[in-house]
This record gives structure tokens, sequence and C-alpha cells, in this order.
């Protein structure tokens, strides 16, 4: 049997694609998807660059430089951050997958599938999200679909307050599909599962959060001057 | 899934979004905003110039008429034509003056008569002065001597008939009687010499009237009118000076002052000038209802060469104007009475920045107060959520010159890279 990789189908008929999924030998179609969602999230990466989205460290450059010399580091940060979203869809996509595979012993392709999902689910999500940051003014510390807005009126640290901006509704989502995949692939109890996810979600909001809060120039200026 | 499952957990989620909506919106939120920012400009020192724009025409500045009166003088005839060129001193036209002519043959023949008359005087004068010595001179010598004087027997009895002398009368009574008679002749001849004096004066004011049968014009310029039929004016001149006429609205009148500097472009040459006259009273006949216009004239500083009479001319006249002060664009000032603008800080931070404005015009504002050289303001979005919100920027992609990244250094270019690679 095999598992032709639908990623629509996957998210609206989880039953279905389960079914598939757990009676497949093999799993094909996964290239072609593959290179699309590579496609979107460099374009969602790209566009959301465009506007500015999470590039206030570099604005204050804005005043000591002209604006050939301004848009020239700009072109240069969104080359960055072309290149983090290769790294990002590779990390979620084949890493994660790793993981599973080896806590929750799921086939490896099969893992990379349900990550093929899931992952369209974050695409979504960012571009949602974007969206709604340029027309309302926001940054990622205060993304309405995150607990960073709440946690901003009760927490003052600045590493907390992104990590909790971090955890998103669509992240929730995100966590339950996996997890309603992944405890039907694997032979592990759910309880396993379920650790393993939060770990791995864990671990990216940190990440996350670590991230959104070191501001590389000033690291700069304290390793270099 | 169970559909109470899915309605309950999508009403769950929505007001979450809610809650988290009504806390970033409500006033005096504490949740950071990135603002972000479509357009800046930059505070430049810049020259604000307020002006006005008018048309006008070229046209001389002045124009000369020359009159004719023909109660004393006949024309003759014009020596030059419309449109001729002339200097100071070119002949106009001819003409002679009979009356004045004949009233100088009779003054000179009055003056002739006069001189004769002074003549027969002197004449007279020097015979009694004569008459006067002999008389002396036989009173004191001999009668033999009188023979000496003989000769002018006849003038001495005919002298002494004219001065009515008594032949018996004392030699010393003829000398005082003769002696009367020559200050009499002297007081005549004093009276003629002032006549001849006056008709001299009067012979002269007829010549100078006279002498330039031709009229010669004063000015340099081009004849611009010649009256054929001799109504006066007979000749107008327009002078070589160049000026700039046109009429202002009555917006313009009010701005408008002598001595305020313009430009104009007339035949696609720049000339600079000062606005010469204004005329106070409008053009038209006053009405309601209808705008009114008003007369100026330029002065140009500088004459302009081969430039044809009615030539349009588009004119700016310079109204008010601020050299080398800090401008900003005027969308990046908010409110007249009291104007702020955003300034875009080195943090990346916007503050709220309160300012003096001075002249605005074309869109560009003067600052006098506030902000600096240099500084960055923002200009749109218009409005800013919070004080000290982060922004960014659209990235502006006509602005990516090849040449700019060779100004900025390698570590600067790996601190932007990074920034891409690293944060979120």
């Amino acid at each position: 049997m095999f598992y032709q990789m639908q990623v629509l189908k996957g998210l609206l008929r989880p039953e279905t694609s389960l079914y598939q999924l757990q009676k497949a030998e093999r799993v094909t179609g996964i290239g072609l998807k593959l290179i699309l969602l590579y496609l979107f999230s460099f374009i969602i990466f790209a566009a959301s660059t465009y506007f500015g989205i999470g590039t206030e460290s570099y604005s204050g450059t804005i005043t000591d430089r002209t604006i050939e010399e301004f848009e020239a580091g700009k072109l240069l940060l969104l080359g960055g951050r072309l290149v983090s979203s290769l790294f990002y869809t590779s990390l979620f996509i084949w890493f994660a997958a790793f993981i599973f595979w080896l806590s929750l012993d799921v086939f490896y392709l099969k893992a990379v599938a349900v990550q093929i999902i899931v992952f369209a689910v974050h695409l979504v999500e960012n571009s949602i999200t974007s969206l709604v940051f340029v027309l309302f003014d926001l940054n990622h510390a205060s993304n309405p679909f995150s607990f960073g807005v709440i946690s901003q009126y009760f927490i003052r640290n600045e590493f907390w307050n992104h990590f909790f901006s971090a955890i998103t509704l669509f992240h929730i989502v995100a966590i339950t599909i996996l997890y309603y995949y992944l405890k039907n692939l694997t032979k592990r109890n759910r309880f396993v599962t379920l650790t393993v996810i939060l770990l791995f979600y864990l671990f990216t909001w940190l990440y996350t959060a670590l991230m959104a809060y070191v501001e590389v120039p000033i690291l700069f200026r304290r390793w270099l001057g | 899934m169970k559909k109470w499952k899915i309605i309950s957990l999508t009403a769950v989620s929505l007001s979450f979004i809610a809650i988290n909506g009504y806390l970033i919106g409500k006033n005096d939120s504490e949740v950071q905003h990135t603002v972000y920012v479509e357009d800046w400009t930059r505070v430049k020192e810049k020259n604000v110039v307020e002006t006005f724009h008018t048309d006008g025409v070229i046209m001389p500045q002045e124009e000369y008429d020359i009159y004719f009166h023909d109660s004393e003088k006949e024309f003759q005839r014009f020596l030059v034509k419309e449109g001729d060129k002339v200097t100071a001193g070119t002949p106009l036209f001819e003409f002679t003056t009979p009356e004045l002519d004949h009233l100088r043959e009779t003054v000179e023949l009055e003056k002739q008569q006069a001189e004769g008359e002074i003549a027969g005087i002197d004449e007279y004068l020097s015979t009694l002065l004569d008459y006067q010595a002999s008389i002396s001179s036989s009173t004191l010598t001999t009668e033999s001597e009188s023979d000496s004087a003989s000769e002018s027997e006849f003038d001495e009895t005919a002298l002494e008939v004219g001065l009515r002398i008594n032949e018996n009368a004392s030699s010393d009574m003829i000398i005082s009687t003769i002696e009367q008679e020559m200050y009499k002749q002297e007081l005549e001849k004093s009276k003629l010499e002032e006549e001849v004096r006056k008709y001299d004066s009067q012979l002269n004011s007829i010549n100078e009237q006279t002498s330039s049968a031709m009229m010669v014009s004063e000015t340099d310029g081009i004849v611009k009118e010649v009256n054929k039929k001799l109504g006066n004016p007979v000749i107008t001149i327009a002078s070589n000076v160049l000026a700039i006429k046109g009429q202002l609205t009555e917006n313009q009148y009010k701005k408008s002052e002598t001595g305020m500097p313009l430009t104009a472009i007339a035949a696609g040459k720049k000339l600079e000038g000062t606005l010469g006259k204004i005329n106070d009273y409008p053009v038209n006949e006053l009405a309601i209802g209808e705008e009114n216009h008003y007369q100026f004239e330029a002065t140009m500083t500088e004459q302009p060469e081969a430039l044809a009479i009615g030539t349009k001319a588009a004119v700016s006249v310079v109204t008010a104007e601020a050299i080398g002060v800090p401008t900003v664009r005027e969308e990046a000032i908010h409110h007249v009475k009291t104007p702020y603008a955003y300034r875009l800080n080195e943090n990346g931070q916007i503050t709220k920045q309160s300012v003096k404005t001075g002249l605005s015009f074309d869109g560009i504002q003067e600052i006098k107060e506030g902000i600096e050289i240099r500084e960055v303001m923002m200009l749109s979005p218009d409005h800013v959520p919070q004080n000290k919100a982060y922004f960014v920027t659209e990235m502006k992609p006509n602005n990516i010159k090849k040449s700019a990244f060779e100004e900025i250094t390698s570590h600067e270019k790996w601190e932007s890279f990074l920034i891409g690679l690293i944060e979120k």
C-alpha cells in the first residue's frame, strides 16, 4: 500500500489520512509537496521582511545611514531571513521527524509526512499573523493569537514575554493534530507521546524567545568592542 | 470530534483573541507596538521660498510723447518712421516758424534803429565836447587866437541856436548849459542801450525757439507711433529699457510689495528683477462679485538682449524667503495649532516631538525649533498608537544601489545579515 502525500486532506480528513498512513508501506509524493512548502515559507518570510516584521533592532541605523546604505543593509537582512526560512522549514520537517523517529519509533518517512501536514498549519499561522501585525501595528511580542499580550500585563521580563508570545492558538492546533497522528502511529503510550511532543514545542518556544530576546547589534558591540 | 466540542473550542479561541484585542487596543495599553513606517524623510537644510506665479509681457519701461504746438510753428515733415531706432539727438521732424521769423525781423529793425540813435547821440556828444573846449579856450586865450576856431564858427552858431544860448551869455553860463545838455544826452543814450539789450535778449529767445528747426529726441528708444494727422502727441518713443508688465489678482496684490525680488522666464530665458510699481487702483471698473486685477510693473536687474517686445513672461514673485533653514516635508508636521512631528530615533523608537514651524511653501516646511537637521521624521502612517513605540520600515527596492554596498563596512554587513538570520 502507498500513502499519497496530501496536505489538505491530512488537515481536513485526518481519520482517512491516518488510516491510509497506518496501512501504508511506502510514502510517495513527498518531494513535490516539500518543494511547495519550502517555496511558500520562502515567500512568506520574504513578504513579512519586506514590510519590516522583526527588523526592530535594525531600524535604529536609519539615523546615521543614507537611504541607499539603509536599504542595502535591509537587503542583506532579507538575505539572512531567506536563509533562515530554509533552516526553519528543514528543522521543523526533517529534524522534528528525526526526533519522533528516535523517541517514538515512528517510521521516519511517515513522521516526515505528519510534519508536512503540521508545517502547513504553521505556514497559515505565519501568513495570518504577518497580516495582522502590519494592519494593527503589532509585533511578535504582542501577537493577539498568543499569550504574550496577557503576559505583558503581568510580567516585566522580556524573555518570558517573548516565551509566552511564542505560544499561540495555532500551536495548540498543531500540537493537537501532531498528537492525534503520532499516538496512532507509535506503539508507545499516549503519555510518552504527548510528553515528547510538548518537550519539542517547549524547546521551540524557548528557542524562539531566545532569538527574539537577542539583539544582534548589542551582541556585536559586546563582542567587538 | 463532536459538534459541540468544535463550537465551544471556537468560542474559547475567539474570546481569547477578543480579550487580547481589548488589551492591545485599550487606552494606555502597556502592550508593545511596532509601527510599520511606510515613508519617512530627513530634516534638511534648504531654502523655503514663498512665491506666487503670474503672467506678464515684456514691454518698454517708459514711453515719451513728443508734442507739437502749431500756434507758433509750421510743420514741415517727419524725419523718422514708426519702428525706427532713435538715440538721444536724432532729429524727429522739421518745422518752420513764420511768425517768429517775422517778429525777429521787426525786433532786429527796432534794434538797428536804436543803435542808429545811439550813434547819433555819440556824434552829438563829441560835438558838444569840442564846443565846450572851444569856449573855455576862447575865454582864456587872446582874440587873435580865436581864428583858429573860426572854422567851427558855423557849427557853433548852430549849436548856440540849438541850445538857445544867448549871444550875450557869459562863457560860464554857456559851459554849464552844454554840460546840462551832455547829461541829458547821456541819459538818453543809456536808455537806448537798455533797449538794445532788451532787443538782444528778445532775439536770443526767438532764436532759441527757431534755431532748431528740427525737433530732436531726448532719449534712446524706438519710434512707437507717428501721428500723421499731427494730432498730439505727434510722436511716441518707447524707451529701450524693458520692463515686465502684468496683472495681479486680489490675493497676489495683498501679498505684494514694491521691491520684492522676482524671476521671470521669457522665451526660454531666465530674467531677474524686482517688483517696481504696483498700481493701487484696479484695472477694470469696480464691480461687485468680480475679482479685481491690479497692474504691476517689474524692472529687470539686467537688460535682456534681443527680447522682442510683447514676449510673454512667466513671472514668479518671491513674497517671503528663509535661507538655509532646517526644513521637512509638510506631511511630517501634524496639527496646525500645536504642531508636532514623529521622530525616528537611533534606538528604533518613535518619539513625538513638538516643533515650532516657520515659513511653509510648496510642501516644504521651515522648522524653527524642536528638530534638527539630519534627524529622521515619519511621514506615514500619520498616527502612532503609543509614544516610544518601536518602528520598522517598509523596504524601498528603488533605493537599492550597488555603490551603497561599498559604503557600508563588512561588520555592518554581517550585522544586518545576522539580524535577518537569527532574530525573530
